[in-house]
Parts: structure tokens; sequence; C-alpha cells
């Protein structure tokens, strides 16, 4: 399932998939992965996407 | 048939001290930069050994139970069981260029590719030099047969990451 909110989190912040892989350490197509909802991330991985983006977890990864 | 052996070893040679040359220098250029596989790139990698493994044994078992008697005055087992491994090698490197998880993160995909350009390059010159060898000799494959076979490999893993680079052009452009 497409993850909308946190494509829009990042739109928000103005940020290219790119510059929050950077901001992440992960690769731009694995931020694409889990967009588009082929990739489930790890507990770590979502909070550091979370903190990048100033968001909780309910926001971007809860229905 | 010695001296074909003692070629190709010394061209081994001279290929893994380039090669070690390269990678040092380019260490010690690098040494505070940190390349790593993030958490989805080590799983795709994880599926792409099985991938390499399954193909391997598999095509290991069919040439041993089916081909074997058939074909072992005309081709090498030994040049036949490498030429499997290769195909494994190039399963997994294909599996993991098109699921992104070939390069590191922060690393430069030109870099692979100039690498692989010399490595075929290499590769196809000392074969073109021991041309006239044959496949074969007196039932074990030749420098040249080895040569070709890590050229087609190489090859294949090169068109591969070009293809995989206008994909990603593509993609990043619309």
């Amino acid at each position: 399932m497409k993850n909308l909110n946190m494509k829009s989190a990042r739109a928000a912040k103005d940020l290219s998939q790119q510059q929050l892989a950077d901001l992440c350490n992960v690769s731009r197509q694995t931020i694409n992965a889990i967009e588009k909802g082929d990739y489930n991330p790890t507990i770590s991985l979502c909070i550091t996407i979370c903190k990048a983006l100033d968001k909780t977890l309910n926001d971007l990864f809860w229905e | 048939m010695l001296s074909s052996i003692i070629t190709g070893l010394g061209l081994l040679v001279v290929f893994i001290v380039i090669f070690c040359t390269i990678v040092a220098i380019r260490k010690k250029m690098r040494s505070g930069i940190t390349e790593h596989y993030d958490e989805r790139q080590i799983i795709v990698r994880g599926k792409a050994f099985k991938l390499g493994c399954t193909v391997t044994i598999a095509l290991n078992m069919i040439y041993g139970l089916f081909f074997y008697g058939l074909t072992k005055e005309f081709v090498a087992p030994q040049l036949v069981v490498i030429a499997i491994a290769m195909i494994g090698i190039v399963a997994y490197s294909v599996y993991c260029i098109f699921k992104d998880a070939y390069v590191q993160v922060g690393a430069n995909i030109k870099s692979f590719l100039i690498i692989d350009i010399i490595v075929v390059l290499c590769n196809a010159f000392s074969a073109f030099i021991n041309r006239g060898q044959g496949i074969t000799y007196e039932g074990f494959a030749t420098s040249f047969s080895l040569n070709v076979l890590l050229t087609i490999t190489f090859a294949i893993v090169l068109i591969a990451l070009i293809v995989k680079s206008a994909i990603d052009k593509m993609e990043e452009n619309s």
C-alpha cells in the first residue's frame, strides 16, 4: 500500500527523494520503495524518517 | 600446455596486482567516506545470493545428470563447471543491479562502470592474444576459453549497469 502520508510530508518540507535519502543514510530507491509501498522499513528506519520530516510514527506509518 | 597455463597465470597475476593497486589507492583517497548497503539492499542481496546459488546448483545437477556423458568428448567438464559458476555470478549481479542493490549508498556507479570496462577489455585482449589455443586442450580449459568466459560475464554485467543507469535517469527526469 502506498505511503502517501510520507510523500506529502516530504513534499511539505520541499525535499526530493534523494535529499531525504541522504538525511536518512539510505539509498534513493529505498525511499521510493517505501513511498510506493513496495518495502516495509524497520522501526529504526521509520524513526529516522520521522525525525527527518519532523513527524511522529503515527503521522507517517499508521493507517 | 604448460606455457599456456603459465601465460594464463601470468595474466591473472598482472590483473590482480593492477586491481589491488587501484583498490588501495581508492581506499586511501576516500578514507573519510563511509559507503554501505542499507537495510533494503541487504535483504535484496540475500535474495540475489539465494538465486545465484540455486541457478548454479540446478545447472550443475542438470549437466551432471544428463549432459556430462554426451559432451565430455567435445567440451572440457572443467570449462562447463566454470561456465556454470559464471552464470550464477551473472544471475546474482543482474538481480542486484535491477533491484538497486548493486551500488552502495553514497557510491558512484561510474566507478563500477569504469572497472567493468577495464576488466572486459583486458580479458578480451587476452582472449585475442590466445585465440590460437582453442576452447579445450587435452581435457582442460585453455586460457583462451577462460578469458572468453570472463569477457562475456563482465560484459553482461556492464550492459545491465548501463541499462539500469539509463532507466534511473529517465525516472529522475520524469
